[in-house]
């Protein structure tokens, strides 16, 4: 999908742009094949991806299977501009309403024209004021450290209501 | 539960952790911050294992917390003797079954030293090695691994029936988006919570980039 709108993008012109694609899975195979101005760099520590993410402008995402990816969540954080397929409609409305993010249907034609379109706002998209307010966001609403606390309330309060349960049930079968 | 007092959660996955993908990602944060919420959380993890992107250490770095236990999860072997996809995975699905009738009681022996507060299931369809009778731990699924599949054809509509029959045991769902929410998940009541992200680790470029040219750097990961 991706590979075939970078192909038609190229073909209508493109030419400032590269594509960096990073990770392996089961779609690795079909990275076999070379295409202009397109760089493989499979996996790396997270401490070295991060400083390779930064460096990017956009991040293209036209995933058809993911529930929330840590992918958008890493590109997002490092100040990337996400162009999502619209499959993750409702999980990152919040943040396509703050124009950090936005969706695309998966279409490789069109997914080709938002790619052109955006390379040709370079100046937004590298604004720093933009990329650290947009950190600040995804800082504030999605460290590990504020995920992790609001999970342990959950799961403690889960726990409180099922033995609360398990004692009413048992009064009442004695 | 006493004012104060650890609540110990297993987490049970359904591969070797370090595999690396985002879910085994999600899981060794869990395991390393939860200690910091009052949790004693700890990990059993199958010995399957594909291509190894998390390094050995890792393992180390969360100590005697891991149990391993073997199994065997035949993804993919029924589809690719069949070349049907979608009976492959029905096949696959009925083995993990057999599979965790017959070892069940080896899995529950590695347990036995411990008594869990909560049992989180990272993969849903590892509940199948759990009696949900064994003991009083609240069950909690997550959709870390899947969102809840759209049933097609025959084949899909057995493999949702018998998901609903896994998913029947839990008390809870850890949903991680709010896309589809509703009161309940197949049933079973939801909680909302997102993964997250290192915000030490991954920020914006500070100052001038490596790569200062007027070339549009697009990024695709995973």
């Amino acid at each position: 999908m991706l590979l075939d709108a970078w192909r038609i993008a190229l073909e209508k012109g493109l030419s400032n742009a590269e594509l960096h694609i990073f990770g392996t899975g089961p779609d690795s195979i079909l990275l076999k094949e070379k295409l202009p101005r397109v760089v493989y760099h499979g996996n790396f520590s997270e401490l070295n991806l991060a400083s390779m993410v930064r460096e990017m402008d956009f991040l293209v995402y036209p995933t058809s299977y993911d529930t929330f990816s840590l992918t958008v969540t890493e590109a997002l954080a490092s100040g990337c501009h996400a162009i999502v397929s619209d499959y993750l409609r409702g999980i990152w409305d919040r943040e396509e309403k703050l124009g950090f993010l936005e969706y695309v249907p998966r279409d490789p034609v069109i997914l080709a024209e938002r790619i052109m379109s955006a390379t040709h706002n370079l100046d937004k998209y590298r604004n720093q004021e933009l990329k650290m307010k947009q950190y600040e966001y995804m800082r504030d609403n999605y460290d590990w450290s504020r995920v992790v606390h609001k999970l342990a309330n959950e799961i403690r309060s889960r726990v409180k209501e099922r033995r609360f349960q398990n004692i009413e049930s048992s009064e009442n079968r004695a | 539960m006493e004012e104060g007092s650890k609540l110990r959660i297993l987490f049970v996955h359904g591969a070797d952790i370090r595999v690396g993908g985002g879910a085994e990602k999600i899981i060794y944060y869990y395991m390393k911050m939860l200690p910091h919420e009052g949790f004693e959380p700890y990990l059993l993890m199958t010995n399957l294992l594909g291509e190894k992107r998390f390094p050995d250490s890792l393992i180390d770095e969360l100590g005697d917390r891991v149990i391993r236990v073997k199994a065997y999860r035949p993804r993919g072997v029924a589809a690719r003797l069949t070349g049907i996809p979608y009976v492959g995975d029905a096949f696959d699905y009925a083995f993990l079954h057999y599979y965790a009738l017959r070892h069940r009681d080896e899995i529950l022996e590695a347990l036995r030293p411990y008594h869990f507060d909560i049992i989180y299931f990272v993969s849903f369809s590892m509940s199948f090695y759990f009696p949900r009778d064994a003991d009083d731990a609240v069950w909690i699924g997550s959709e870390i691994t899947r969102d809840f599949p759209k049933p097609r054809g025959v084949v899909g509509w057995l493999q949702y029936l018998a998901l609903l029959h896994d998913l029947a045991r839990f008390d809870y769902i850890h949903r991680l988006s709010n896309r589809n929410i509703g009161e309940t998940y197949a049933g079973v009541r939801t909680f909302l919570v997102p993964s997250g992200f290192r915000s030490d680790v991954f920020y914006p470029y500070i100052g001038k980039r490596k790569d200062d040219s007027t070339v549009n750097s697009i990024l695709r990961l995973g």
